[in-house]
């Protein structure tokens, strides 16, 4: 076990160096910095002096590969350098776009798992019947319909036409003048429609997923020897292929802590939910490099550590896997 | 001498090939059959989207020369004879005034994907008003820079198709290419090629689609291909490489070789074939995602400027929230695309895969 992991964080921070040298480069070549940026804006006027002094500082002077040895110097000492546009640390925009993020993230999450089951289940132990055919249809289709698209469709549905829900954004403008109760609901209410678009894809897939391990397990012979000797069906079902389901769907969850995280730029941006998926997005728009190789570096580092969750989670689950022997 | 051996051989009822199964099993499957056949509506829609709805006519004959006008929305050089002549794009008077005795076949529906039509451009037709909602003479509605949106939706499903089969090509021919060197070779080519597609993996596909295209200054759709075909490949690598590294211990592979077939020969003749069933599933899939990546990044402002999409359409929704059919119509057009892509590619799945052939449930 120790072997493997040692093995897997050393693999892991060379790709996370691979990573961030790719991204840096690519970012570093957009046309345009984000004093080009800066410029647009008829009221803005630098000297040339004035230009170079903020190239010297903005480190742009630099050719980007020795600005990304000195980015990396930073980043391995805990410092991922100062937003450019907000004149703030890294970190602290980082930690700032976080609740936001979560407040969508966490009930979407918690919502796909906790209905994706008993829906996953009902479809598999019922497969062919004419309601699990319709159940499996619905959530066919809502897999395949793209969020953006959703979000639209909602927002058009119920905030335009019906005005039941807010258009966008994370609070009211009266909510400062609310009472703490009030400001709860405030957000609550602001979440509603994005965290629906966040949660039926998943929604979606997981029970597809569950549904597909149990068919998988219903055909093992256990499952014929647990019937042969006169288990109840109900005890079949929960005792010996549930719980042989769990193992796919553990690898499963690990996967997608990832998008806890991350948040979605797309859902963000439509409405203008000031997360990190949407900064992510303005500041590749307005060139802020730091925070770009910032949230990339988050993003990345969920992602591996995810990833070696699930392995070890599986191992954990399924006496069957040895880490270490390969 | 031979003919006895063949009358002898013609008598043994020969077994299905394998395709002929799976497309024998694929046809039982009436919902993959429909979203085949919708693909191939929308390939026909796509192919003769400048015949379906236009504002130059599909072919005209003028001062003795055949001309094609509509070939323009492909490439300019087929209106060069009339831009010289200056028709600014109005060909119904032009025609008629500097040649009494041409003749124009026009497309089904008069409108333009890329700009607003002009009044007297066509007889009874007036100035396209802007968002204008659903009407006779605009299908769709007009978005607001008064173009016609059913125009442009006709003309998005050429980009949609495209983006699809150019992409998933793309990443198909660079998936097969690694995973089959990595499963074939092994040994170090192996560990390579595999750390190679984990790093890929890794970075956030967003992060790195919008990176890439950001360091285009000038986009065009083929841009768009490429990052999409360059990012997507991962998936058919890693099962090009398992099927390759299953097949190349088989016996007719270890009989190739002592016979002396060459590597190359043996990869793409021995083993891609009967990869290739397994592979084609995350490819269909892949022409989903990709055709939602196009449309995800048009929406987002980042598609390229000159080409009509589905995703463009729902980006000018978005500004516009009271136009309804600016958002109905295209997000339709992209959900029954992306579900009919993914249903083709599950009834392939299922026709090809023998474990899931029966049916799969357990009674």
């Amino acid at each position: 076990m120790i072997s493997f992991l040692v093995r897997r964080i050393a693999i892991g921070v060379v790709t996370l160096m691979l990573i961030t040298f790719i991204i840096f480069g690519l970012i570093r070549n957009m046309p345009g910095t984000p004093i080009t940026m800066d410029l647009q804006d008829p009221e803005v006027q630098f000297s040339k002096e004035r230009i170079a002094q903020l190239e010297a500082a903005y480190g742009l002077d630099k050719p980007w590969p020795l600005a990304y040895v000195h980015w990396l110097g930073n980043a391995v000492q805990g410092d991922l350098g100062r937003s450019y546009k907000q004149k703030i640390g890294v970190t602290r925009v980082i930690f700032d776009r976080l609740g936001p993020t979560l407040l969508l993230s966490v009930p979407s999450l918690f919502l796909a798992f906790l209905l994706s089951i008993p829906l996953g289940i009902y479809a598999g132990a019922n497969a062919g019947s004419r309601n699990e055919r319709i159940l499996s249809t619905i959530l066919y289709m809502l897999y395949s319909l793209p969020s953006f698209v959703a979000a639209l469709f909602l927002q058009l549905w119920l905030a335009v036409y019906w005005e039941w829900f807010p258009l966008e954004g994370i609070q009211s403008n009266t909510h400062n003048s609310m009472s703490s109760t009030q400001q709860v609901f405030d957000y609550l209410w602001h979440a509603f429609l994005p965290v629906i678009c966040l949660t039926y894809g998943s929604l979606a897939y997981d029970s597809r997923f569950v549904r597909a391990n149990l068919q998988e397990v219903l055909r093992q012979d256990y499952i014929r020897t647990a019937k042969a000797k006169g288990l109840s069906p109900r005890r079949v079902m929960w005792q010996h292929a549930f719980r042989n389901t769990l193992i796919p769907f553990v690898t499963l969850v690990g996967l997608t802590l990832p998008s806890l995280v991350s948040g979605s730029v797309i859902i963000e941006g439509i409405f203008s939910w000031p997360g990190m998926g949407l900064e992510l997005l303005q500041s590749i728009t307005e060139r802020d490099y730091p925070v770009v190789m910032g949230i990339t570096l988050v993003y990345s580092v969920m992602t591996l550590i995810s990833q070696l969750l699930a392995d070890v989670f599986y191992a954990v689950v399924d006496p069957r896997v040895r880490l270490d022997n390969n | 001498m031979t003919e006895p051996q063949i009358t002898e051989l013609k008598s043994i009822p020969k077994s299905p090939s394998f395709w002929k199964e799976a497309w024998r099993q694929f046809r039982q499957r009436k919902l993959a059959m429909l979203s085949l056949g919708f693909v191939l509506f929308l390939s026909i829609v796509a192919l003769f989207a400048p015949a379906i709805s236009g504002s130059k006519p599909i072919v005209c004959e003028y001062k003795g020369t055949i001309y094609f006008p509509m070939l323009s929305y492909y490439s300019p050089r087929f209106e060069a004879t009339f831009l010289n002549e200056n028709f600014f794009g109005n060909y119904y008077d032009n025609l008629k005034e500097n040649d009494p005795d041409s003749w124009a076949i026009w497309p089904l529906h008069f409108g333009d994907p890329n700009r607003p039509i002009d009044p007297n451009e066509w007889p009874d037709y007036p100035r396209t008003p802007q968002s204008s909602a659903p009407n006779s003479i605009n299908w769709f509605g007009t978005d607001s820079r008064a173009t016609d949106v059913f125009s442009q939706m006709v003309h998005g499903t050429r980009t949609a198709l495209l983006v699809g089969f150019v992409s998933m090509g793309i990443a198909s021919v660079i998936g097969i290419t690694m995973g089959g060197l990595a499963g074939y070779f092994g040994g170090w080519t192996d560990s390579l090629i595999s750390r190679l597609i984990e790093v890929v993996m890794c970075i956030p596909t967003l992060v790195l689609i919008l990176a890439l295209i950001a360091v285009i200054n000038e986009r065009t759709i083929w841009h768009m291909m490429a990052v999409i075909g360059a990012t997507g490949w991962t998936g058919i690598a890693r099962l090009t490489r398992a099927e390759f590294l299953k097949l190349k211990t088989m016996d007719f592979v270890s009989a190739a070789r002592v016979l002396g077939v060459g590597h190359i020969r043996i990869m793409f003749k021995y083993l891609l074939p009967n990869a290739l069933a397994p592979v084609l599933v995350p490819i269909t899939f892949g022409i989903a995602a990709a055709i939602l990546i196009e449309s995800a990044l048009s929406f987002l402002g980042f598609g390229p400027a000159n080409s009509p999409s589905w995703g463009k359409l729902l980006n000018s929704g978005r500004q516009n929230l009271e136009d309804w059919w600016l958002i109905l119509f295209p997000g339709f057009a992209i959900f029954l695309t992306v579900l009919a892509y993914n249903l083709i590619g599950e009834g392939l799945q299922e026709a090809t895969d023998p474990r899931l052939r029966d049916g799969g449930s357990m009674e």
